[in-house]
């Protein structure tokens, strides 16, 4: 049994290359006639002749869901080397004193998402 | 040269030249994307530090939270393709900066050169401060191993409490932020 | 040593092994799920070509292929090629860290030949092999990101927002509905996690079975399946964030959805339903190693398959939400719900 890392070096390189082959095989094979027909046609928006570009402003709701992501996405990861342990501490008498550890960490957390709640930060319908 | 080393210095170039593409591509888009290819090859460098926690949270919270959200920041403010194309981006301004990211490589790597005469061999035969047993299944045997999960919790929870619970102050206080940020936005934007 | 005994070269038999079948399983799922979901209309659905259909997902390929290629007039050329790679790689990185099979000891003709005393099936065992499935199941995000954005699409573009908004919300419940296990078996390596639930599973146990429910809903959600498939929905984004995508670029985007399904739903199996191992009372039943191993493969596929024909289930009974509601189930059920199912493994494993 293999533990390290670098089988997936050669993972990545198998899976790229069979990618990029069949990406290749498409560029190559093409219906006898494609010449005739349009190679860049207009962006298809349910028929209608497209205005503008699409990328304009976004709904800064997006936004505030990365941010919490990348918050409660921290905190979820200070919880694997948590779990990962706590069987040892257990072992050694410490359970109780990495649970609670543990508790205050998320109680704090607790705080923020009930703040985040109340302020109707991830209200995706406006109230009014 | 033995394989890591050929490992070091492939992935050192991806590095480099994804760093070198933040900093130069025009699209921001695009730049984004160089900097997603530079955190992925910081990841694989952990990998082959062994510190393969590291290695994965440098990918999950950095690839998959704060690149997202820095996608999604290059998307709300409305880059146009004209204002991009107005971007100078004349050969001056691309030597002037080349030459002060050499300059200050080349510093950098004079003062770690007086740091580093050892060649880190201190640390490489020093007893690891920390390190845990793991069974390798098919041979039975126990190896001793720096830098996964494991080895992170016992630093995280005995040497360093007091800075783990002030985490989670420190996050606290980011959510706290962020809502206010948008909050005022959403009042004015909207 | 001979070349056909050094470890690089069995990696990359595996890997080309593991590839080919789950690629083939990804293409026969598309046949699958139309097959299932005729038969949930009463219709027959796709049976043409070959005996009851079996050679469809053949002929879907060849006519993919030679499909003409077209871009978008103002596309970003480049993105827009490398979305479905990004989105193909990662779903075909994704099964490296599981074991398909258990450590098989060789017999001694096979241990000549190979240079090695066992066999398993899977690519490599890293210590925290469900958190590279994580970091790599992270990276899908933005294939879906990317191509939106690059094809310059307005429902493209809004539906690939949509979608990385969904899939980064239950990527935290995802992440968060692991932890349980993980308390439980102390190891964050997918073979230890099997080799513990021996004689009971996971799934029977209180925070194994709390988390379960939230683990099922969020796979749902991470692999924007049918209650959940907000990208796709086809009454206000066209076809979501594939729309502008034609010929085999859009056939990427396709059977990485289902490979990723099939990867979640093996996940699944080792996670809560006990992977591969057989209960002390089976295996001492059958005396031949061999029929063990097979008896023991067998089950996991068959675990594994039961969570694959649930996907198509799902999908044909339960409406699609609206997206706010979505977001809230989320964020103000998912999320809360799966910190208490932490608390309670954690106290669940202190007093144990």
């Amino acid at each position: 049994m293999i533990t390290g890392y670098w089988p997936y070096l050669i993972h990545f390189g198998i899976a790229a290359a069979f990618v990029a082959f069949l990406l290749f095989l498409t560029t190559k094979i093409k219906p006898a006639n494609s010449d005739k027909a349009e190679k860049y046609p207009d962006t298809f928006e349910c028929g209608v002749p497209r205005k503008g570009d699409a990328r304009g402003m976004f709904n800064v709701r997006f936004y505030i869901v990365a941010v919490m992501f990348i918050i409660f996405d921290v905190e979820a990861v200070f919880l694997f080397p948590w779990a990962v342990s706590f069987l040892d501490y257990k072992a050694t008498g410490l359970g109780l004193f990495i649970l609670a550890e543990m508790t205050v960490f998320l109680i704090i957390l607790f705080i923020g998402y009930f703040y985040m709640i109340r302020k109707g930060a991830l209200q995706w319908e406006d109230p009014e | 040269m033995n394989i890591p080393e050929i490992l070091f210095y492939s992935f050192t170039f991806i590095l480099v030249g994804s760093a070198f593409g933040v900093v130069f591509h025009r699209n921001p888009v695009k730049s984004a994307m160089f900097l997603v290819l530079f955190f992925v090859g910081l990841a694989a460098m952990y990998a082959l530090l062994g510190a393969e926690f590291m290695a994965t949270l440098q990918v999950l919270v950095y690839v998959g939270a704060i690149m997202v959200l820095f996608l999604f920041v290059i998307m709300l403010i409305t880059v146009r393709d004209e204002a991009l194309l107005n971007m100078s981006s004349n050969a001056g301004r691309t030597v002037i900066i080349t030459v002060l990211v050499l300059a200050f490589s080349l510093q950098f790597w004079v003062l770690l050169g007086g740091f580093m005469k050892a060649k880190g061999e201190h640390v490489v035969n020093g007893a690891a401060p920390y390190s845990t047993e793991v069974m390798n299944y098919t041979t039975g045997e126990k190896l001793l191993i720096t830098g996964n999960a494991e080895v992170i919790s016992y630093a995280l929870f005995e040497k360093y409490l007091l800075p783990f619970e002030l985490i989670s102050l420190v996050l606290l206080v980011a959510v706290l932020g962020g809502i206010l940020l948008t909050k005022h936005k959403r009042e004015t934007l909207q | 040593m001979a070349w056909y005994q050094t470890e690089i070269f069995w990696v990359i038999v595996k890997v080309a092994v593991i590839l080919f079948v789950i690629l083939t399983g990804g293409a026969y799922y598309t046949l699958a799920e139309r097959r299932w979901a005729a038969f949930f209309q009463m219709r027959l659905g796709p049976n043409r070509a070959g005996f009851w259909g079996l050679l469809q997902p053949l002929a879907d390929g060849i006519k993919f292929i030679l499909k003409m290629e077209t871009f978008p007039r103002n596309a970003d050329l480049f993105l827009f090629m490398l979305a479905p790679v990004i989105s193909t790689v990662t779903s075909l990185m994704l099964w490296g860290a599981i074991p398909f099979t258990p450590i098989i000891e060789l017999p001694e003709a096979a241990q000549k030949i190979t240079g090695s005393k066992s066999f398993i099936l899977q690519v490599s065992n890293p210590n925290a092999g469900v958190l590279y499935m994580f970091a790599v199941s992270s990276l899908a995000v933005y294939g879906i990101l990317i191509a939106g954005w690059s094809s310059n699409n307005k429902y493209s573009l809004l539906a690939s927002v949509r979608a990385t908004a969904q899939m980064i919300s239950y990527e935290l419940s995802l992440g968060l509905s692991i932890i349980p296990i993980i308390l439980m078996t102390g190891s964050l390596d997918l073979y230890t996690i099997i080799e513990t639930q021996k004689n009971s599973w996971f799934l029977f146990t209180l925070p194994g079975f709390l988390a379960f429910w939230i683990f099922l809903v969020s796979i749902f959600a991470e692999s924007n399946r049918m209650p959940f498939d907000l990208a796709e929905a086809e009454s206000e984004l066209i076809v979501g964030y594939h729309t502008e995508y034609g010929g085999f670029k859009f056939a990427f985007f396709m059977i990485s959805e289902y490979m990723n399904l099939i990867t979640l739903s093996l996940l699944a199996a080792i996670l809560f339903l006990g992977g591969w191992t057989l209960p002390d009372f089976i295996s001492s039943a059958i005396s031949n190693v061999w029929l063990q191993h097979a008896a023991g493969i067998g089950l996991f596929l068959l675990k594994a398959f039961f969570f694959v024909f649930l996907f198509v289930w799902v999908r044909w009974s339960v409406p699609r939400f609206r997206y706010d509601q979505l977001m809230d189930i989320g964020w103000k059920v998912m999320l809360p719900a799966s910190l208490v199912i932490v608390f309670i493994a954690g106290i669940y494993v202190y007093l144990k």
